[in-house]
């Protein structure tokens, strides 16, 4: 098993160079000067000139390409230009910002969304579980931006019980994590549900209720551990997802996190804080995949066998 | 299950009730905000104040400011930003301190420097004091002057010292000749004290590590960093060994009316506005469609108003390079655009009203030094779509037949654009909307194959002659002006503006781009300040931001901030 970690993870390198050299190549060739917003419409064009040679920008393509790569095999992304700090340090701080809004989201998510699911299941087109679809239909087409102005009008300014935003203690995630995690809570729900039904119908589970087990003994001990795989891809893309940064709940919340500070990046043009957070997302995602195919081999011992195969034949 | 079902389905309907149903501005919470109903207002006021409370004689020990955007560099030379326009005054000192916007020399209040005299046109005596120290106790002398200004073009890319200032000679440790490469209405006033320049000692700055400058920086102002969380807040203390003891020397922007000042990043514009109302911070400046949750003419029962004067003037430029625009070529075909904009609709297409924006009446704003008085209401293209058919038709062309790319920035709303393409399909023209982001837009607006009218947003330092420099000095642009002017007159009349700056030098350049049809001021929009009715008075600095350590409280004021 470690011999397939380690070989998921060597693969990551030529993905997370891909990365780089595609993400560099699309700024490179997106039109727009970083220099001529920073220097604002006072700037002459010797001024324009001498900030560009200065950051490097008036050198060959090939050059600043190897310029980056060594500083990425070296762990330096580089310098903002507008803020004038190290992109690597930037998102060294605010990473545990993103990645406690991502955990607890994706924890509130799997401890709502899965026993809804289930219970869905269970009551399969029963007056509850078109209550739930609804729910989570509903949960699924409400905007985030929506529904967290909602949340703040009622829980912080009408009631007066939690912060409106910022940081600080777990009170301050109570309102973006719940907004961060209806969309996902409802499709794991969905997505739960359907692996039940879909489960619940064998005949292995037909037979376990034969012998006279209780209900709770299959459904929990016989039913769902089969049906978990398709909700463990679920959950892995939306972790991922969700540690790649969540624009609109960090902006509403003001929670200086990755994807604030990569949208800052694009819109002006600051390329190592756009070329920086890329590699950061393409790492996270490659890694929530590996940790999600370790999961399914934790839970499906077919699934290990299968990669300890692979490696053998490797 | 049923009953668990049924009562999550009323929860959430009880949540979308009472989020939606709510009048935001008459909370609860607001009317525990205290007291009377502060007041204030008066549009385009610099500087206003409530009537509640009586003003602290000393010093409140905390207030909480919601700042509108998170990328910012506090570093002594950090690049330009929102923030930094606020607070770079709280930590960096300059040689004079400009009291409010536009004020000229003699106007400024010194603060490092204990004087600047005039000994020609293009050179200047400063006398530094002779006791200044940083923060870390170094001595601020002549030399790190000269180091600072030349760190301010290197580093911060602020050009205009480079445009302005040829070099400082120094006489010793607290005297300077600045020897300038122009002179005129705002150039001395700029380098003397704009919020741009901070001073910073050179030894210290030296060897200092990055993340010393980034989180605690030698600072000569009043205020030094407590704590910096990059994109979420930044804690100003008031730095107890201040180099300026005597109170009487103090200017406005040293004044230690808080001991601590807790910036809050809030981003988002509902969002500001909510935290005050939810008391989570003491004061902030919202957009305009924020404003009727805290004034309906005055401000409402629990907060402090305050409307200053827009520095931005929207406006309208018009392609004047010949050959590459229909409009450079065609008098007629630029008047017809001109008097076919309405000035004052577009300004209502971007929700603003009376209340937080104003119509201009030339290329520059009625806050900056130079406007005249009797522009106001004057004939400056007024809208006239039956003159600008009349122009249309004359140019020989058929309803329809020019098209005109409108270049503009997707963050302008929608309803500006809206209108101006309603006025000007109205006159017969075809018009095509080319928005983009600010990097894009910036990358296209110097060239002149790429748009025949750009809306913009232009600002300037103070005098409106700086404002006009800024945009038709030729010596800025590699195709004559922003609007690629290649006019000789112009180029003569801007000149005669800008270094001798009379009232008829201002008033010729004026008329003379009103001749030519090249550009249209459209509007300014207000800042809006609003605080809690315990601040009494919030002063604005020289950029027309917050200046928090100089805001007046109520008598034993204490900070809502949570």
């Amino acid at each position: 098993m470690i011999r397939y970690i380690g070989k998921r993870l060597l693969q990551m390198i030529p993905i997370l160079l891909t990365v780089a050299i595609l993400i560099f190549t699309l700024m490179y060739f997106v039109p727009g000067d970083p220099v001529e917003i920073m220097l604002g419409d006072t700037a002459t064009p010797e001024q324009i000139a001498a900030a560009r040679a200065k950051f490097g920008l008036d050198k060959p393509y090939l050059i600043r390409l190897w310029n980056y790569l060594v500083g990425i095999v070296h762990l330096d992304f580089g310098t903002s230009y507008l803020q004038g700090s190290s992109v690597a340090s930037e998102l060294f701080l605010r990473f545990p910002r993103t990645l406690t809004l991502a955990s607890l989201s994706i924890l509130f998510t799997i401890v709502v969304g899965i026993p809804i699911g289930i219970q869905c299941a269970i009551h399969a087109n029963k007056l509850s579980d078109k209550i739930w679809m609804f729910l989570t239909m509903l949960g699924n087409s409400m905007p985030g931006f929506w529904l967290a102005l909602l949340l703040v009008i009622l829980f912080s300014v009408k009631l007066g019980l939690l912060p409106s935003n910022g940081t600080g203690g777990l009170e301050y995630y109570i309102l973006p994590v719940v907004a961060n995690s209806i969309g996902s809570l409802a499709d794991i729900a969905r997505q739960t549900r359907s692996s039940m039904l879909e489960v619940i119908r064998s005949d292995y589970v037909v037979t376990a209720r034969a012998k006279g087990l209780p209900e709770k003994e299959v459904i929990w001990k016989h039913a769902l551990p089969n049906a978990l795989i398709p909700i463990i891809t679920v959950c892995g893309s939306r972790f991922g997802f969700m540690l790649g940064g969540t624009v609109i709940i960090e902006s509403v919340f003001s929670i200086p996190g990755i994807g604030m500070y990569m949208v800052n990046g694009i819109n002006s043009r600051d390329y190592p804080v756009v070329q920086g957070s890329i590699i950061y997302i393409a790492f996270i995602f490659a890694f929530i995949m590996l940790i999600t195919d370790l999961i399914y081999a934790y839970v499906d011992p077919r699934i290990k066998a299968q990669y300890v195969k692979s490696v053998k034949k490797a | 299950m049923k009953k668990i079902s049924g009562a999550i389905l009323a929860a959430a309907l009880s949540i979308s009730l009472i989020g939606c149903g709510g009048n935001a501005s008459g909370s609860g919470a607001n009317s525990a905000a205290g007291a009377s109903g502060g007041q204030s207002g008066g549009a385009a006021q610099n500087g206003t104040g409530a009537a509640a409370g009586t003003a602290a004689s000393g010093q409140v020990d905390k207030v909480v400011v919601g700042l509108t955007a998170s990328s910012f560099d506090v570093s002594p030379f950090g690049t330009n930003s929102i923030p930094r326009q606020w607070l770079a005054q709280n930590l960096y000192g300059s040689l004079y301190c400009m009291p409010y916007y536009g004020a000229t020399l003699e106007e400024m209040e010194p603060w490092l420097a204990k004087s600047i005299e005039k000994v020609d046109d293009t050179t200047y005596s400063v006398e530094l004091y002779d006791y200044i120290h940083d923060s870390k106790g170094n001595a601020i002398t002549s030399e790190d002057i000269v180091f600072s200004y030349e760190h301010l073009f290197t580093d911060a890319q602020e050009t205009r010292i480079n445009t302005y200032l040829d070099y400082i000679e120094v006489v010793d440790d607290q005297h300077m000749l600045f020897h300038l490469k122009k002179y005129g209405p705002g150039v001395m006033e700029f380098l003397a004290g704009n919020y741009t320049l901070t001073i910073c000692d050179k030894d210290w700055f030296e060897g200092a590590s990055e993340e010393e400058r980034m989180n605690d920086p030698a600072v000569t102002g009043a205020y030094k960093i407590a704590s910096y969380t990059p994109g979420a807040e930044l804690v100003l203390e008031a730095v107890e060994d201040y180099w300026q003891t005597d109170e009487s020397l103090r200017c406005s922007a040293d004044t230690q009316n808080v001991k601590t000042i807790q910036y809050k990043v809030i981003t988002e514009n509902s969002m500001r506005s909510i935290a005050l109302e939810n008391h989570e911070i003491d004061a902030t400046v919202v957009d305009a469609s924020e404003l009727k949750r805290f004034y309906d003419g005055s401000a409402l029962p629990g907060w402090n108003v305050n409307i200053t004067g827009g520095v931005f003037c929207n406006t309208i430029f018009v392609n004047m390079d010949s050959g590459k625009s229909p409009l450079a070529d065609d008098e007629n075909l630029r008047k017809a655009v001109l008097y076919a904009l309405d000035s004052e609709s577009i300004m209502y297409g971007g929700d603003y009203d009376e209340s937080t924006a104003e119509v201009c009446y030339s290329f520059g704003t009625s806050a900056m030094n130079g406007y005249q008085e009797s522009w106001v209401g004057s004939d400056y293209w007024g809208y006239d779509p039956a003159k600008a058919k009349e122009c249309y038709q004359a140019s020989g062309h058929a309803d329809g037949q020019v098209t005109i790319r409108l270049l503009s920035r997707t963050s302008i709303a929608d309803g500006i654009h809206s209108v101006i393409i309603a006025n000007l399909q109205a006159a017969g023209f075809k018009v095509e909307l080319l928005s983009y982001d600010q990097a894009l837009f910036n990358s296209y607006k110097n060239d002149s194959s790429q748009w025949d009218l750009i809306l913009d947003n232009k600002g300037a330092t103070g005098p409106i002659v700086s404002c006009w420099d800024n945009n038709f000095n030729p010596a800025g642009y590699t195709n004559g002006s922003v609007c690629f002017t290649h006019d000789d007159h112009l180029t003569e009349l801007l000149t005669k503006a800008t270094t001798e700056g009379s009232t008829e030098d201002i008033q010729a350049f004026h008329e003379y781009l009103k001749e030519i049809a090249c550009v249209k001021g459209l509007f300014t929009t207000y800042n809006l300040m609003i605080a809690q009715d315990g601040i009494l008075e919030q002063k604005v600095n020289g950029n027309m931001m917050p200046r928090v350590n100089a805001y007046v409280f109520a008598e034993g004021y204490q900070s809502v901030g949570k």
